[in-house]
């Protein structure tokens, strides 16, 4: 039986009368990868932030590999296995890449220099060698969220978020990331990827769930949630 | 700048302090010097908390305050040495800040700097109001730290200081600590989400900041040999703020380049008054706010910029 490594049940979450996550129900399985795609404002992101613990639920409970994580700062999931990256770039601005990368091993337990002896070779699997001494603010938006990625493989996680990963990125890059994810999908890490990408998220998932107003309007393989009409009209139309 | 150079300039300070020692300074030369090394350690410190770590504290005066009438309390009250009071007062004012810390620093933005303020400005009261302690404005008088010992000694003491913070420094920004700090100065909700557990990491640059800042005041105490409450004042907070903003926030050495600045203006202008050292100040911290947005020595750095790659991290 396939190992359940995170479990949302009822999750909700209002910011005034504003109801942005309205009771979902989602399980994401060990070296499982679910794309979460939807119209913008459909919560996707809301959705990230609280199993994140950015965002403290209203109601609702959250499993991280069998542990309930409900209402736990964000660090502690962290902690626990859970890697999340930012629609953004994750990257602090004054740091070198490399110290940004190395950064993902010192909270699991490395020294220092024992991180940034990991980062170089992760920035180096990302083709990143050559700015690892750069400033993250000197670098382009793509290389940033190649920090990301660099991150990820030094983080070990057993869940990994990934935030609109491929938006503004070149094909060069996408590919890497497709690599880097398809691998690590490979040894069990169970990945969540909200992208706007749907021919790149779909080539690397097993499994579709369509975000609208804050629920799950679809879910199913690509094909399945590509032909429902509710989704076409909701998000593809 | 190599990580070599970072090991050489504490031994370059020192080095520094028995040479002056020796050659017989003026006095007024000596002095601004000795006081140079308090400003130093103040405004590092400082610089380590706002610039790296992203706190901004208005407590630092405050804190040196408590470190300088600690020294005080123990000398005359408790009849221990001035250099038992140089161990002590660092310790016992990491514990103050560490309090004060768990208060202030369960807070973001501009509350922090407003609960600082309200730390250092009770103290202030405090400290005048409580006269038959701190003898008010009359003050407080200490014995030197060695009988019959001129400003040879103090050179010296404050080179092994100044040395000393460097060493520290050193120590916790190319460590774990400086790190993990630094991630938080840039963005605390992605350091958090990283798994940085954010409020351990201020409370321990809050507790070692706080430290220096207790031995600037103890060191400050034992040298001046006279304390008023006029020493707490949020004037000379903004003194310690430029003199890291002038050189450079978040650069290792931009605080020394601030005290450079500003204690040699000082020294230059002293016979116009304090009123024209102020304004002459004021207009220093003006035109490097408009030319050198991120300090002097940023403007250095970025003049050479291989050689001080590592002046900031």
């Amino acid at each position: 039986m396939t190992r359940i490594v995170l479990e949302t049940q009822g999750l909700r979450k209002a910011f005034g009368g504003n109801q942005v996550i309205d009771g979902i129900d989602f399980r994401l399985a060990a070296g499982e990868l679910v794309a979460i795609v939807g119209p913008n404002g459909a919560g996707k992101t809301s959705f990230l932030n609280l199993i994140a613990g950015q965002f403290r639920p209203n109601a609702g409970t959250i499993q991280l590999a069998g542990a309930d994580v409900t209402q736990l700062a964000p660090n502690v999931p962290a902690r626990r296995g859970l890697f999340r990256s930012f629609q953004n770039g994750g990257a602090f601005g004054r740091l070198s890449a490399i110290q940004n990368v190395a950064l993902a091993g010192m909270v699991r337990g490395l020294g220092r220099r024992e991180a940034e002896s990991e980062a170089g070779k992760a920035l180096a699997r990302v083709g990143l060698s050559p700015v690892a001494d750069w400033p993250a603010d000197h670098l382009s938006g793509g290389q940033r969220k190649l920090i990301d990625f660099a991150r990820l493989l030094l983080a070990k996680p057993e869940v990994a978020l990934l935030d609109e990963p491929t938006a503004g990125v070149n094909p060069a890059i996408m590919e890497v990331m497709r690599a880097i994810i398809a691998e690590m999908r490979d040894k069990g890490v169970g990945f969540a990827v909200i992208s706007h990408d749907l021919p790149w998220v779909f080539g690397l998932c097993q499994r579709v769930v369509v975000l609208a107003s804050g629920r799950v309007l679809a879910a199913g393989s690509p094909d399945e949630v590509s032909a429902d009409p509710a989704v076409r009209e909701a998000y593809l139309a | 700048m190599t990580k070599l150079t970072h090991h050489l300039v504490p031994l370059l300070f020192v080095a520094a302090g028995l040479g002056l020692s020796l050659i017989g300074l003026r006095p007024v030369v000596a002095d601004l010097l000795i006081l140079s090394v308090y400003y130093l350690l103040l405004a590092g410190s400082w610089n380590l908390l706002a610039g790296f770590a992203g706190q901004y504290s208005f407590a630092h005066i405050g804190l040196a305050t408590a470190g300088a009438y600690g020294t005080a309390a123990l000398v005359i009250g408790g009849g221990l040495s001035g250099w038992a009071a140089l161990v002590i007062m660092p310790v016992a004012v990491a514990l103050l800040g560490g309090g004060l810390g768990l208060v202030a620093l369960r807070v973001r933005g501009v509350q922090l700097p407003l609960i600082t303020f309200a730390f250092a400005g009770a103290f202030a009261v405090f400290l005048a109001a409580a006269s038959d302690i701190t003898n008010g404005s009359m003050g407080l008088q200490l014995p030197k730290l060695v009988p019959g010992f001129d400003r040879s000694l103090y050179l010296v003491l404050g080179g092994i200081l100044a040395g000393l913070f460097f060493i520290v420094q050193n120590w916790m920004i190319d460590g774990k600590l400086g790190l993990l700090m630094q991630a938080i100065r840039d963005n605390e909700d992605i350091a958090h989400g990283m798994g940085v557990g954010i409020f351990r990491v201020k409370i321990a640059a809050f507790m070692i900041t706080a430290a220096i800042a207790g031995l600037a005041g103890s060191f400050y105490a034992n040298y001046v040999g006279v304390l008023a409450p006029s020493m707490l004042s949020m004037g000379e907070m903004g003194y310690v703020v430029a003199m890291a903003v002038i050189g450079g926030l978040g650069y290792r050495y931009g605080p020394l380049i601030g005290v450079v600045i500003i204690r040699s203006i000082e020294y230059f202008v002293r016979g116009f008054g304090a009123e024209y050292t102020l304004v002459i100040i004021t207009g220093v911290a003006l035109l490097v706010v408009l030319f050198f947005r991120e300090g002097v020595i940023a403007y250095v750095s970025r003049l050479m910029p291989r050689q001080t790659a590592r002046w900031r991290s």
